[in-house]
Formats: structure tokens, sequence, C-alpha cells
């Protein structure tokens, strides 16, 4: 069963047609990458499915029935659906456990009246959703510094704490954009590990926007290509690897990046 | 031992102790008065704290309010003869609806474009108490009665103290919970990153409204408080002043923090008090007002977390020293607001 179908995608901005039809499937349970050159759309797709851009055309159907257009941006998450930032994006002035709790917002109960009033029913969600976190933490490996602000934090620190917040939403489907951007060999090897247990114990799906080619390599076991936000290749890590319009995709930005 | 860490705990004993304060020792009245007017605008800084410290959202119009509370206490209990209570709580839900208006055209604008907006309804406000004389009086003002609770009338100015603690206290405990509950965090989150807020769920339309709503209502309560104290009101009290004092209050009190809205408030009060007292700057006019742009300016670039925090920050300060000295550098320090 597909949990996502994304069907002739297309937007553009100005005049710039930043995906062009693009229609890809991914499959429940699966770890599937979508790599392709800087500035190929990958991120803009990723905006397009979680409601953060409005496609010029094409469906994006979830979980087989739920049309994606349908929802808000803040509503997507309830559905099922949660993404990663490239650049992340976590809330500066909270402590890291706090940063995590937010993943748990639209499931957390109770009213304004409720919370002012710290009822029964908010203590105990409280309790609740604080003790998922910790939960998380420990599934991460970053127990202990629960308390301090995110700010100080080590960059793939970071990078594990949104991970651990989108996994508080309960996801069906994880976006992650970039990952390992910033991490060196020993912690990319460890987030490949990482992403495998997410879908295992976690039981969901992911879809990695990735420019390193280790992890996506390792990781996924389908990958689409995009340059030009079009699809240029699909297929598995071996096939895409032997690909010759993909290797020239790449190349061609090599070729320019060292002009 | 644990009791006593828990933070609604240190505030209800730190308002009951204070609250005696006057019964116990001898002070004259017009001290009591600024008291009073502490506790008063405390309560207008816990909310609009809320706006600017939690959701990020400025305003420069809340005066507009405290006074609308102000004039709805003075009618209900006046006009129409309702009880204090249920008057003075409608003098916070009233301007409340107002508060949820003005935060849909909030949604709309960011930054300086909401700072102008939020003057201009403040001005045009003012222009309507002006205005509406039936409503206001106009310049000759209203005045109103010692508040009557339960058959009791309150005339003195210790016991007035007594019921503004109460009634500040269970502000502080509501503001309190609301924010270190799923409300609080997600106010932080939309100051923070709107997208990554968006994206855990947060919907910024629900979250801006329930912040201008929830300031409108603390400003309509400290409106509705401040006219059965003083028993007199006009348009001028509520301008462009005490809209900017409001932003002072929080500045220098602390950004996100309760304990410093009420420090905020205490601190615009009683300087003013404390300068006349002292001849040589009493002549000097307005120097109440330049004192604050002052501290305003001097607190945001030395302390920007404000009075409240400046234990905190050095604490931060002394941390980061010592963990670059022994080059553990790992892990920051401990959080500002959560300790503040
Ligand atoms: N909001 C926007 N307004 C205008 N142009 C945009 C916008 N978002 C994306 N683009 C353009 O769309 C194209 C694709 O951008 P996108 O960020 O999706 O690339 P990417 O594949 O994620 O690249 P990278 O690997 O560098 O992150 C780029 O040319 C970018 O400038
Ligand atoms: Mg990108």
């Amino acid at each position: 069963m597909a949990v996502l179908k994304v069907d002739n995608l297309s937007i553009s901005f100005g005049g710039l047609k930043a995906i062009d039809s693009l229609s890809f499937e991914v499959e429940e349970k699966a770890i599937y990458g979508l790599i392709g050159p800087n500035g190929a759309g990958k991120t803009t797709v990723f905006n397009c499915i979680s409601r953060f851009y409005t496609p010029d055309e094409g469906d994006i159907i979830f979980n087989n029935d739920i049309d994606l257009q349908k929802y808000r941006v803040h509503d997507v998450v309830k559905v099922g659906l949660v993404r990663t930032f490239q650049n992340v994006e976590l809330f500066k002035s909270m402590t890291v456990l706090e940063n995590i709790i937010i993943g748990q917002h639209s499931n957390t109960k109770g009213g304004i009246l409720a919370q002012g009033l710290y009822l029964p029913k908010v203590r105990k969600e409280e309790k609740r959703i604080r003790e998922k976190a910790l939960g998380i933490m420990d599934f991460l490996g970053i127990r202990g510094i629960e308390h301090y602000p995110v700010a100080g934090q080590p960059y793939g620190v970071m990078k594990l704490i949104e991970i651990g917040r989108a996994l508080m939403t309960d996801p069906k489907l994880l976006l992650l954009d970039e990952p390992a951007a910033g991490m060196n060999s020993k912690e990319t090897e460890a987030l490949t590990d990482l992403i495998r247990r997410i879908r295992d114990e976690y039981d969901m799906t992911i879809v990695l926007v990735e420019h390193d080619m280790s992890l996506v390599m390792n990781a996924c076991e389908r990958i689409c290509v995009i340059n030009f936000g079009a699809k240029i290749a699909e297929g598995t890590p071996a096939e895409i690897q032997d690909h010759p319009g993909v290797q020239e995709a790449y190349l061609g930005e090599e070729a320019s990046a060292d002009a | 031992m644990n009791l006593l860490k828990n933070k609604a705990v240190q505030y209800t004993i730190l308002a009951f102790v204070v609250a005696l304060i006057p019964l116990l020792l001898d002070i004259n009245r017009s001290t009591l008065t600024l008291w009073n007017m502490v506790i008063i605008y405390a309560i207008i800084a816990i909310g609009f704290n809320i706006l600017l410290g939690y959701a990020g959202q400025i305003s420069l119009g809340h005066a507009a309010f405290m006074g609308l509370g102000a004039y709805i206490a003075a009618n209900l209990t006046g006009n129409l003869e309702l009880p204090f209570l249920l008057s003075l709580v409608l003098s916070g839900l009233i301007p409340m609806v107002i508060g949820l208006i003005l935060g849909l055209v909030a949604l709309r604008l960011e930054g300086h474009y909401l700072a102008i907006a939020t003057l201009g309804f403040g001005v045009a406000i003012q222009q309507v108490f002006k205005e509406w004389t039936a409503f206001t009086n106009g310049f000759s003002g209203v005045r109103a009665d010692n508040p009557v609770i339960f058959g009791l009338e309150i005339s003195e100015r210790e016991h007035y103290f007594i019921l503004g603690m109460i009634i500040l206290l269970l502000l502080v405990l509501f503001a309190h919970y609301l924010l270190k509950s799923k409300t609080g965090r997600a106010l932080l989150a939309m100051r923070d990153s709107e997208h990554a807020a968006q994206a855990m769920g947060v919907s910024l339309f629900k979250y801006k409204l329930i912040a201008f709503a929830a300031s409108a209502f603390y400003a309509g309560i400290a409106g509705g408080l401040f006219m059965h104290l003083i028993r007199f009101t006009e348009p001028n009290a509520w301008g462009i002043t005490l809209s900017l004092n409001l932003l002072a209050m929080v500045v220098i009190g602390g950004l996100a923090t309760i304990g410093g809205s009420i420090i905020g408030a205490g601190f615009i009060v009683m300087v003013p008090e404390f300068i006349k007292d002292i001849e040589f700057l009493a002549s000097i006019k307005s120097f109440a007002t330049i004192f604050t742009g002052f501290a305003m300016i001097f607190v945001i670039m030395f302390f920007p977390h404000g009075i409240a925090r400046i234990g905190t920050q050095i604490k931060i300060a002394l941390l980061n020293r010592r963990n670059s000295r022994v080059d553990k550098g790992k892990g920051g320090a401990p959080n500002g607001r959560s300790k503040g």
C-alpha cells in the first residue's frame, strides 16, 4: 500500500518552474530517498506535501484517501504527517524537553480554562507527555540534557532534538530534510542506523532528502532523483548508482561548481 | 520542603504576607494608593507580557483596554447598579472581545506594521473616550463608588490592597498555569519559529487571538480595579504615555516572566515617587519619563532578559566562564526562563 502518492505535482515561483509534473509513490514502512543537485526542488516538494506551499497543479494523497490539499498547514500533523527542516528550526528559548513536548501539541487535552486552573486532567496530561518525551530522548540517546536550553547544543544534537520533536507527534510518515547535514562520517553512520531503528521500532514510513550519498545508499530502499523539479530516475540504490542520467546531473553540478 | 519549591505556593505565600503588611504597619494613605497602583499595573503588565513576551506580538495601544475596563466598571456599578464583582468580571470580558478583534487585525500584520496599527487603535479608542460622552462623560470624567462586596464596603486603602492582592494572586496563578502548559509552549513556539510551530500543529490564528484576548482581559480587569480605587477617570489618562509605560514595565521587568511583570510595574510606579522626593531631580520637568526611557535602554543593553533574570544571567555568565576554562564547553547553561 502506498502511504504517500504524489501525482503530477507542479509549482512555479515567478517564471521559475521549481517542480515540474513530478509523480512518485512511497510504500508503507519504506525508507525512501529524494535526491538531486542543489536547487533541484527537494525542499519544495516537502513544502508542498506539508502544506507550506500550495502547488499549482497535482495531487498529494496520504494514506490512500486523505487529500492533503484540504488540510491547513497546522492540521497535517493531525493526520500523521510530520517534517523536519533543512536548517534546524528549534524553539531556541525553550529547553530541550519543552522542544520535544511541543510535538504532542495537537494531542494534548485541556482547554484554556482547564489549563489556567490546572485541573487534574491537565496535570495528568503534563505528566503523560513529559514521560513520553523522556522516552523518546532515551531512544535517541540524548537523555540528561532535558533541562538545558536547545540554544547551546551542538549541531548534531539539535538535529536529533528536531527528530525527537517529530517523533513526538506519533507520525505515520516522517519527512526528513537533510538530516545528516553538518555531521561527520561517524555521526552519519549512527544516523543511518537510527533512521532504520525509527522505522522499525516506531513502525513508520520515512522519506528523506539528503546529499550525503553514504546515508542515502545505505538507508534507503528506493530512491527518486530529481533535477530542475522533474524526475530523472527512480529505483533501488544499485539502479540509481548505475543510472547514467543521475551521474550526469550530479557531474553537471560538480562541473559548474568547479568552474 | 518540596511544597515550598512549588512556584504557585511561593506566589500564594508571598501574596498573603505582603497583603497583610499595611494592616501591621502604619503607612499613610497616599503611599498605600501607590501600592495599590502597583498591583493594578502588575495585572495589566502580566497580560501584556503574555502578548509581548510570550506570543512575541507588539501592541502600543493597550492603554485603551484598561481605559475601557475603567469606563465599563464605572457604568456598570453606577448606572446599572450591578454588583462590584460581576461588573469587574465584565470589565475584563468586554475588552477581551475587542481584543479578539484587534487580534484579527494583527494576524495580517507584523513588526513595525503591527506597532503602527495598534498605536492607531489606541489613539482611536482614546478619541472615542473623548467624544462618546454618554459612556464617558467626556472631559468632565466619570466617578465610581467604593466597591461593595457581599454588603461590605471597602473604603480603606488597606482593605483595597488586600482585595487587589487576592485578584492579582488569582490572575498570577491562572497565567502561571496557563503558560506552563500547552498554551504557554504554543505561544513561545510561535514566537521562536512560526514555521516549526505550524509544523507541530500550532495554529497561528488561534494563538495570536488567544494572546490578544488574554492581554485585553487582564488590562480590562486592571482598569476596573483602577476605577474603584481612584474613583474618577477622564480620557487623558488612557493615552500613549500609559501604553509606552506598559512596554517599559515588561521590558525592564523581564519579557516572558510573571515575576518580571510585577517587578516592572513596581519600578514604573515607584521610581517617579522616589524622584519626587529628591529636590534637585524633581525640579527637572518630566524627569521620571526621561529616567524611564534611559532605564529601558540600559536594561535592553546590559540585561536583555530584564531585572527579574539578572541573577540567572550572572549565573549563566559565570557557568559559561567556568565551562570554557575547564574546556568542557558542552551542554550550555541552565535555562534562563524556567528559573527566572
Ligand atoms: N518561496 C520561494 N520563492 C521563490 N523561489 C523559491 C521558493 N522556494 C523555492 N524556490 C526556488 O525553487 C528552487 C528549488 O528550491 P529547493 O529549496 O526546493 O531546492 P533543494 O532541492 O531543496 O536544494 P538544496 O539541496 O540546496 O536544499 C530553487 O531555485 C529555489 O530558489
Ligand atoms: Mg533543500
